[in-house]
């Protein structure tokens, strides 16, 4: 999975072996500001499967390698630890989401970053797994390093494993999310 | 000749009667290893994604022939192979490996 904006780019390899856990890799970046390297492990803590919706609450934690940049043009590259907790609630006509991640140093427990993404769409229309299937989503982002919340009206499309998110935020800044599942 | 007509008469009957009894043997055979169809019900298949695990997971059966999934209705439809069977007790840890709810077997 991949995540492009101008002041967030990230990609993200995620294995999942069993439906309740996910491994892998996420590099992230903030121009200027910030940039990460981590494994991730996704734990499924809960799923509630309802008769035509489904809930689910995730932990995330892992360690990694990465540099903050400072506003004296001074930088600290160390050990980090990325942790967060994730939520979403989706029937086949609105989808909702909720994420908070924080990365700190391991050495001197300083934030390097955190952020609350919460997402809320709706399907205009059904669509099995073999036909276009469309979302519309509001994203929105608050993190420590802007004081101003970031929105995002975004399309979703995806079309079997493929899936892209294209948005634009109230700043004029494109965004682009592409994941394939295998 | 009478008897070459009677012998020619008879030989006739058995062939038809002979026949027809291959026609019930295998109508038979046909009732004895009928397709059997498995409506599993399930909670929690929320996205077209779901829909496509759940055919993937139960394709990978031996004794399954072909899988339908109904999301409105929340039904994967299983055709089983010609006298194979596949027991509740089977398919609830493959629905359960999905990470969705079994609910029942639709009788």
């Amino acid at each position: 999975m991949g995540s492009s904006h101008q002041k967030f780019q990230s990609v993200e390899l995620i294995y999942s072996p069993k439906y309740w856990l996910g491994t892998g890799l996420i590099t992230e970046r903030s121009p200027d500001s910030w940039e990460s390297t981590s494994i991730q492990i996704g734990y499924l803590a809960k799923r509630w499967n309802l008769p035509a919706a489904q809930g689910n609450f995730y932990i995330l934690a892992g360690p990694g390698y990465g540099t903050r940049f400072n506003q004296d043009d001074t930088k600290v590259t160390d050990l980090l630890y990325r942790v967060g907790l994730q939520g979403d609630y989706e029937t086949r006509r609105i989808y909702t989401f909720a994420k908070y991640t924080e990365q700190r140093f391991f050495n001197t427990n300083g934030l390097i970053n955190n952020r609350l993404e919460l997402r809320a769409g709706y399907a205009p229309y059904l669509a099995k797994f073999t036909e276009l299937n469309s979302w519309v989503i509001l994203k929105t982002v608050f993190t420590n390093e802007f004081k101003d919340v970031n929105y995002t009206p975004t399309v979703r499309l995806f079309y079997k494993n493929f899936l892209v998110d294209i948005g634009l935020d109230l700043d004029g800044e494109a965004q682009l999310n592409f994941m394939v599942r295998h | 000749m009478k008897q070459i007509v009677i012998i020619l008469s008879a030989l006739f009957f058995s062939s038809f009667s002979y026949g027809k009894s291959i026609n019930n043997t295998t109508a038979d055979k046909k009732v004895e290893a009928k397709q059997v169809i498995k409506k599993i019900k399930v909670h929690g298949m929320a996205c077209p994604m779901c829909q496509s695990k759940a055919e993937s997971k139960f394709k990978e059966n031996s004794a399954v022939n072909s899988v339908n999934v109904d999301m409105d209705k929340m039904l994967i439809t299983l055709n089983l192979k010609e006298g194979m069977d596949l027991s509740d007790e089977k398919i609830k840890p493959i629905v359960n490996s999905l990470g969705l709810t079994f609910v029942n077997v639709e009788k």
